[in-house]
């Protein structure tokens, strides 16, 4: 007889049997925060955007897919190259190079030609910084001829907050992503169930056997996601600025 | 079978339990909704999620003319409603018999709430 599978329902009929007394509302509101751990921790949910670029303009807004919301930024490029990150107050994020030497360099005068105040980006048009998950801002104005080439964008995202009153079904999750993850979110679904006191299915010692697990499996899909879900891939590369 | 879909049916199944099915009934449908009502709101205080509605909380209250609207609750949880209502009506007898079998009801509600083994 053929019958229709929804996506979260293998997760969800699992998660009715285990935990005898589980209502569906606990269920989807415990499964929407196990989820949410997991991708604000793991960054697993990778995902490309392109920013166009507008002539004069420092600000641009990042616009994450639909029931989805930015955790942070893994990595921005501009032309097929890495964009540095540069800081705008003090508390800003790292820079490629600080300091600049300009004019033609003596050894008997290089020392006055330096100016440590001045930062730069060599290798790049411009620098940029997040500082709040909603918008990217630039450190110079592009260019009309910077301005024909978006920025890349690579984003770890989790589900948009308001996403937690849909069903389970309605999340904008993918299929590989369920494919994946079914025991990491299984476990962190039990773990976080059986911590609840006085609930049929309390259970402290199980509680923290799964919570273990939810954790291991949060830091193999954190390698995993790094490494381009490529076994055995290198998960570094030479740095940037071009410096060495 | 008793469904324990609506008002009507816990309050059948009340009557059932209390052999109070002739006419005219010792408990009226007042006082066993009355008994239902209190139900609900002692499982929202132990079991808020049984009242959760997304991510609202929904506490339903119900009079004698809402024979025929819905009690929304998970199907494994209904019967408690039914051991509530009829150790309620039974702590208003006078019987010695009746105090323990009152008690014992009431706190069975308990346990089906939140013991899983019960």
């Amino acid at each position: 007889m053929a019958s229709s599978v929804d996506l979260m329902d293998r997760i969800t009929a699992t998660a009715k049997v285990r935990l005898p007394g589980l209502t569906n509302a606990a269920l989807n509101l415990e499964l929407f925060n196990t989820l949410q751990e997991f991708f604000n921790d793991s960054n697993a949910w990778r995902y490309n955007i392109d920013v166009p670029l507008t002539f004069g303009t420092l600000e641009y807004p990042i616009f994450p897919p639909n029931g989805s919301s930015l955790v942070q930024i893994m990595d921005a490029e501009y032309k097929g190259r890495p964009l540095s990150q540069t800081p705008t107050s003090d508390s800003g994020g790292s820079v490629s190079l600080v300091g600049l030497i300009t004019g033609d360099v003596n050894p008997a005068t290089a020392d006055t030609l330096f100016t440590p105040d001045v930062t730069g980006s060599p290798g790049n048009v411009f620098t940029y910084s997040i500082f709040f998950p909603k918008y990217i801002t630039l450190d110079i104005p592009p260019s009309e001829e910077a301005a024909t080439v978006p920025i890349t964008l690579s984003m770890s995202l989790r589900m948009s907050p308001d996403t937690v009153a849909l069903d389970p079904n309605e999340w904008p999750l993918e299929e590989w992503m369920v494919d994946a993850f079914h025991e990491a979110w299984m476990d962190g679904l039990q773990g976080r169930l059986m911590s609840q006191i006085n609930k049929p299915y309390f259970n402290i010692q199980m509680s923290v056997y799964h919570m273990k697990r939810f954790r291991k499996f949060i830091s193999r899909a954190k390698q995993t996601a790094e490494r381009g879900y490529v076994y055995n891939a290198t998960n570094w590369r030479y740095p940037r600025g071009g410096f060495i | 079978m008793a469904t324990l879909d609506t008002v009507g049916d816990y309050v059948a199944e009340a009557r059932a339990l209390l052999q109070d099915t002739y006419t005219p009934p010792r408990y009226t449908d007042a006082d066993l909704i009355s008994n239902l009502n209190i139900a609900l709101s002692e499982a929202y205080r132990v079991r808020a999620d049984l009242f959760m509605i997304g991510v609202a909380f929904t506490l339903p209250s119900f009079t004698a003319a809402d024979l025929t609207k819905p009690v929304p609750m998970e199907p494994g949880y209904r019967p408690a409603f039914t051991s509530y209502m009829v150790g309620r009506a039974q702590l208003r007898d006078q019987e010695d018999t009746t105090d323990p079998r009152a008690g014992a009801l009431m706190q069975g509600f308990k346990a089906q709430l939140l013991v899983s083994t019960s």
